[in-house]
């Protein structure tokens, strides 16, 4: 052990004066090695007053502040333990379970004996709320105590620590409780095991039956939480219960390997508990040791109750497979004599009878009793008596093998999606007329799950209709024969095919399109298969053939009358109904849209009109939706809101307002304002319109004359922002289209500006902020050209944002950040508006970008850079923003160095000075030429 | 000859010019302490240095932490205390008076008089924690950066509180001869060390060095 040297008092004054500031304070104790030191520095009032948490209520966080006189404690311990002790005695309560590390760290590092003398201390720790490394150095400390003289400390400290019915776990459990309770017992517990192997043993199984009685089940149901004792597919949970049965087996399973002498200890001590779950433990132990312990083993399996007790099938019939060969020749034939007598079947009878109504036939009985016997066989495994051999053999031939015998109930997990009874490939395999008839004959069978299903089966065929569309679409006429879910199976397999290589017929595909749409819809219940196909559902897909046929030109321009035909039709198909007015359909119309008949149907009116426009002459087009006078009846005629009251439809016109323009702009000038209606009482329909244009359309520069006003309207809103706005993110999709039109140019005459100035006078602080992110996101694209004219206007725009006056302009400021951070602007102007923005709003997203960037403008803007970097540190308290961008950081600190600007460089040592000051050594000698020296030593 | 000093000529300068900084009048303050030390000869000096040291730490405490309100009237509050203690009879200050035999029953001091006694400790405690709580801020708000540990800074301050008690110096009847020992040179060291600490409190990186020079000594192994 080293010799130290005894500190003198002045050294200690002179140390103490120099610990004013936080950074030289833990620079000290970290680098502290001397033990003399503890004494004096206690008397001068140190290590009497660790650091308590910190809480914010209004951020929600905790911060455990490092107690650097505890790190120096820690360490001292070896060399100075008693003095060490006494100091950690005599400390105040602290909730500080950093401090808290430390203290186990040092107790750790002490003799065992003496550490033992602090458990009374290191208890009132065990209960911490915020415990990060804690729980694994209490598990440590636990095993180190194991090494003392004074019994128990160990266990009582690992009692402590695991107690089910302290205040830990009043509040409930997480996950990550449960998960840390499970690796504390993995980690920890053979080291307690090891030294007082009985006591652990019965601490465990206190652990488990408190968990147990904790749950307040009323009876013990771990047969249904836990269906095996041992590790398990079907043991599901990982709960604290689950870790604890765990422990159980394996502490006996140690303690019996190592000693089998300590078998009845083991019983005996599982016996304390009078719960069935202690039971099963019982005899799964016995399953694997029962050779040390004949006689229990015996009297367990040949006790009838346990023998019938649905609760202990699993570890009854594991013990009975194992052990069977080894019980005397009475007990074997009493027990085969169970068996071959067979159950009693009156209960079961009754059972039967009270649900059916009537009592069960002599068949049921007698296969009801073959199961029985044939479960019961199988439980023996390898040890079935060969008198039973061929009386087994018989009843799995006659009614299968058993099915997990063992188990009072088994889960399979979920099968997701139908099945089909013929795979594709089969189905692949058939002529069109085979399948068909097939499909007209095949009736699922009854039964609720994973049997197979049309559904099932209509989805194979349209995958099969998918790679070989024309083989079907020829037999058109044929599904009229059969169930209404394969037409729709028919229409989406041909929906989903390559529309590049279209070689199939539309005749027959029409004939049937035109009869699916007549079909009257059945009123009668659906099915029980929510999944399979009605005549809606059928229609639905019908619409969207034609959809997909549209939009992928996969039509003869000939046939448009047909189209229309089946269009016109569904156009007024009573789906969505005035009943589907529900909050989904009024904060989500364009979903509805999509999912509902009519709704599809108006997506696809507008697909045909694009198309007609596509293939109809430069004259025809000119006239617009004169020359689709179909078209123009139904639109007007839905746009009557006594005609049609489905928000869903309206928002139809809204997602293709640009291409309604398109096709006829004085169609859409004259409707603008009855597609976006204003007054109060119409507002679900302005917000379908509104919300599926501004969410899913992009700013067009043509359209945005028409819609002027709607946009202003859409900015008034914003001023109170409606919730369904704010969760659908339409304030943020608003500003980017409005700041697209700026970036364009095209609010730049006095309706543009007013209608901008509109918008930053009623947008929230953080739509403001993201049309800032959204430009400073197109600034940093250094593919997007910037004139100088947009960037003079950018800058008189971030200039203004600086000087508005709002109450909530510091969280607008923020997103500047990769304003400056794309580079964009001169250095000598982009600077000063930075610290502008920073001395404002305090924060700045993007901040790391900023760093970054701060190497380009050094060179030029010394000054400038060094005291936006100056701001820039004293906004980032929190540890990342520096850990990312230090090495950008020490490249302009070098920079500005040697930039011979005085109070630059004087601003870069104060920089370099704060840093340090946080822990961020390995600044200290970012300054070349700054007098420091090259080590940098504690804490490194 | 002068007295034994701490610091530098060139470490004055850095405390002067920080001084100069927060208020002209705490750099004179210092400049007489400087001016008074290193003299070859200063009568009473010792109590001079105790005058001033008193006044820059209430100047200090005045500039970072703000002026002391509330003062306590120490005079008056005892003047009342006595005043009852008077009329309870407890003790007589009119020497006519018959106290040639002390009254049967004990008289005791009142619930009222002890509560007032209890009072004036108590503020007079507070005072003294209050004092240690405001050099505490003193500290906090000279250092870098003024959020972080606060756990050392008490210990400092009490300390500082210790370095700058100079009252007994600056009203002892004694004569620099008995004043000025090695105690009061240490004190003085001590109090410019806290000057210079402070005025070089943002100079985190150049600090570090004094303080690897102490853990150099520190951790150095007995030879």
């Amino acid at each position: 052990m080293t010799s130290w040297t005894k500190p003198t008092d002045p050294q200690v004054d002179e140390a103490v004066r120099q610990l004013i500031d936080g950074g030289h304070y833990a620079y000290f104790f970290d680098g502290l090695k001397n033990p003399l030191w503890i004494e004096p520095l206690r008397a001068r009032g140190f290590f009497t007053e660790p650091p308590g948490l910190i809480k914010d209520d209004e951020a929600g966080t905790v911060t455990l502040p490092k107690w650097p006189e505890s790190g120096y404690l820690a360490r001292m311990a070896p060399e100075a333990p008693d003095l060490v002790l006494s100091i950690i005695n005599a400390l105040p309560e602290t909730e500080n379970s950093r401090v808290q590390e430390d203290l186990v760290d040092a107790l750790l590092r002490m003799p065992a004996n003496k550490a033992a003398s602090a458990l009374p201390r290191v208890l009132e720790w065990t209960d911490s709320r915020y415990r990060f490394r804690l729980q694994d150095k209490l598990g440590e400390l636990a095993v180190h105590l194991t090494r003392a003289d004074s019994a128990g400390s160990a266990l009582k400290l690992a009692k402590a620590i695991l107690a089910i019915r302290g205040s830990r776990f009043a509040e409930g459990r997480s996950n990550h409780d449960e998960w840390e309770y499970g690796q504390f017992l993995e980690k920890y517990l053979p080291g307690l095991v090891g030294s007082e192997p009985l006591e652990a043993f019965g601490l465990v199984n206190n652990l488990l039956r408190d968990a147990i009685e904790v749950r307040k089940e009323g009876r013990d149901y771990s047969f249904i939480w836990r269906p095996a004792i041992e590790r398990h597919e079907q043991n599901m949970g990982h709960s604290i219960e689950d870790h604890l049965i765990d422990a159980v087996v394996t502490t006996a399973q140690d303690i019996l390997s190592a000693d089998p002498d300590m078998i009845h200890a083991v019983l005996g001590d599982l016996r304390r508990h009078n719960l069935p779950l202690f039971l099963r433990l019982e005899l799964f132990i016995l399953r694997d040791f029962g050779r040390l312990a004949p006689s229990d083993t015996e009297r367990r399996l040949r006790d009838r109750a346990l023998f019938d007790n649905p609760a202990l099938k699993h570890e009854y019939a594991g013990l009975l497979a194992a052990q069977y060969a080894n019980l005397p020749s009475p007990t074997r034939e009493q027990i085969a004599g169970w068996v071959l007598e067979g159950p009693d079947p009156s209960d079961w009878c009754a059972a039967v009878e009270k649900q059916q109504g009537a009592a069960p036939s002599e068949e049921d009985v007698r296969a009801y009793k073959s199961h029985w016997q044939r479960d019961r066989m199988a439980w023996f495994g390898e040890a079935l008596p060969s008198e039973m051999a061929a009386q087994y053999e018989a009843l799995v031939q006659e009614f299968g093998a058993p099915d997990h015998p063992d188990f009072a109930s088994y889960s399979r997990g979920v099968t997701w999606g139908p099945n089909s009874p013929k795979t594709e490939e089969e189905l692949r395999a058939m002529q069109p007329g085979e399948l068909l008839a097939f499909m007209k004959d095949w009736e699922p069978a009854s039964g609720w799950r994973n049997s197979d299903s049309r559904v099932g089966l209509g989805r194979a065929f349209e995958a099969v209709v998918t790679g070989d569309p024309a083989r079907f679409a020829a037999h058109g006429a044929a599904f009229r024969e059969l169930h209404p879910a394969y037409p729709g199976h028919l229409f989406s397999g041909l929906a989903k095919s390559k529309w590049s290589d279209r070689a199939w017929d539309w005749g027959p595909v029409f004939d049937l399109l035109e009869w699916v749409v007549l079909q009257e819809e059945e009123t009668s219940a659906p099915t029980d298969d929510v999944l399979e196909h009605t005549w809606r559902t059928t229609k639905l897909e019908a619409v969207r053939l034609l959809d997909a046929a549209l939009r992928n030109n996969g039509l003869e321009f000939d046939d448009r009358k047909r189209v229309w035909t089946v269009l016109e039709k569904l156009s007024s198909h009573p789906d969505p109904t005035a009943e589907d007015l529900t909050e989904w359909a009024t904060t989500e119309p364009w979903t509805q849209s999509l999912n509902t008949v009519r709704g599809e149907a108006f997506h696809t009116i507008m697909q045909y009109s694009l198309w007609c426009h596509r293939n109809l002459g430069t004259e025809e087009q000119a006239k617009g939706f004169g020359s689709l006078p179909e078209v123009r009846e139904v639109l007007d005629s839905h746009l009557n809101l006594e005609r049609e009251s489905a928000p869903a439809v309206r928002s139809v016109y809204g997602q293709f307002f640009p291409w309604l323009h398109l096709i006829d702009k004085e169609w859409a000038a004259a409707n603008a304002a009855t597609v976006f209606p204003k007054s109060v009482d119409l507002q679900v329909y302005w917000y379908a319109a509104w919300g599926s244009y501004i969410l899913f359309v992009s700013p067009y520069d043509d359209v945005l004359s028409v819609l002027r006003d709607e946009y202003r309207f859409a900015c008034e809103r914003l001023d109170n922002l409606p919730e369904e706005w704010e969760r659908r993110d339409l304030a943020s999709r608003l500003a980017e289209h409005l700041m697209i039109y700026f970036w364009r140019g095209k609010l730049s005459d006095q309706p543009g500006r007013e209608l901008l100035s509109k918008f930053w006078q009623t947008a929230p602080a953080r739509t403001r902020g993201q049309a800032i992110r959204f430009l400073g996101n197109t600034l940093e694209d250094r593919s997007v050209e910037l004139s100088a004219e947009r960037l003079e206007q950018l800058q008189t725009l971030w200039a203004d944002r600086i000087s508005a006056q709002t109450e909530d302009k510091a969280e607008e400021l923020s997103y500047f950040g990769s304003w400056f951070a794309s580079g964009r602007f001169p250095a000598a102007w982009s600077l000063p508006k930075l610290r502008e923005t920073i001395a404002q709003s305090r924060a700045l997203k993007d901040r790391e970008d900023v760093l970054g960037a701060l190497p380009s403008t050094a060179p030029a803007e010394p000054l400038l850079t060094a005291q936006a970097l100056r701001d820039l540190i004293d906004i980032s308290k929190e540890p990342w923003a520096i850990d990312y961008k230090e090495d950008e950081i020490k490249q302009t600190l070098a920079l500005l160095s040697t930039s011979g600007n005085e109070q630059a460089i004087e601003l870069a040592r104060e920089c370099v000075d704060v840093l340090a000051s946080r822990g961020y050594l390995s600044f200290r000698n970012a300054l070349s030429g700054a007098a420091s020296s090259s080590a940098s030593r504690p804490g490194n | 000859l002068g007295l034994e000093r701490k610091l530098s000529a060139e470490e004055q300068q850095v405390v002067r010019a920080w001084l100069r900084g927060l208020n002209p009048a705490c750099e004179e303050i210092y400049l007489s302490i400087c001016r008074v030390a290193d003299a070859d000869e200063f009568p009473g000096r010792a109590r001079l240095i105790g005058h001033c040291i008193r006044e820059l730490r209430i100047r200090l405490l005045a500039h970072f932490v703000g002026e002391q309100k509330d003062p306590v009237d120490y005079p008056a509050k005892l003047r009342a205390i006595a005043k009852r203690l008077e009329l309870e009879g407890v003790i007589t200050i009119d020497p006519a008076a018959n106290a040639e035999t002390p009254a049967e029953t004990p008289i005791t001091i009142g619930s009222d008089t002890a509560t007032m006694i209890r009072e004036l400790i108590g503020k007079s405690e507070a005072k003294t924690a209050k004092l240690v709580d405001q050099m505490a801020e003193l500290l906090r708000r000279i250092r870098l950066e003024s959020d972080g540990p606060e756990s050392n800074l008490k210990t400092i301050a009490a300390d500082f509180k210790t370095v700058t008690e100079t009252q007994g110096i600056a009203h002892s009847p004694k004569t620099d001869a008995e004043l000025i020992d090695k105690d009061f040179i240490a004190r003085l060291a001590a109090f410019e060390g806290y000057l210079h600490n402070f005025a070089t409190a943002r100079r985190f990186v150049a600090r570090l060095e004094t303080l690897d020079d102490i853990l150099d000594e520190a951790n150095r192994p007995a030879s």
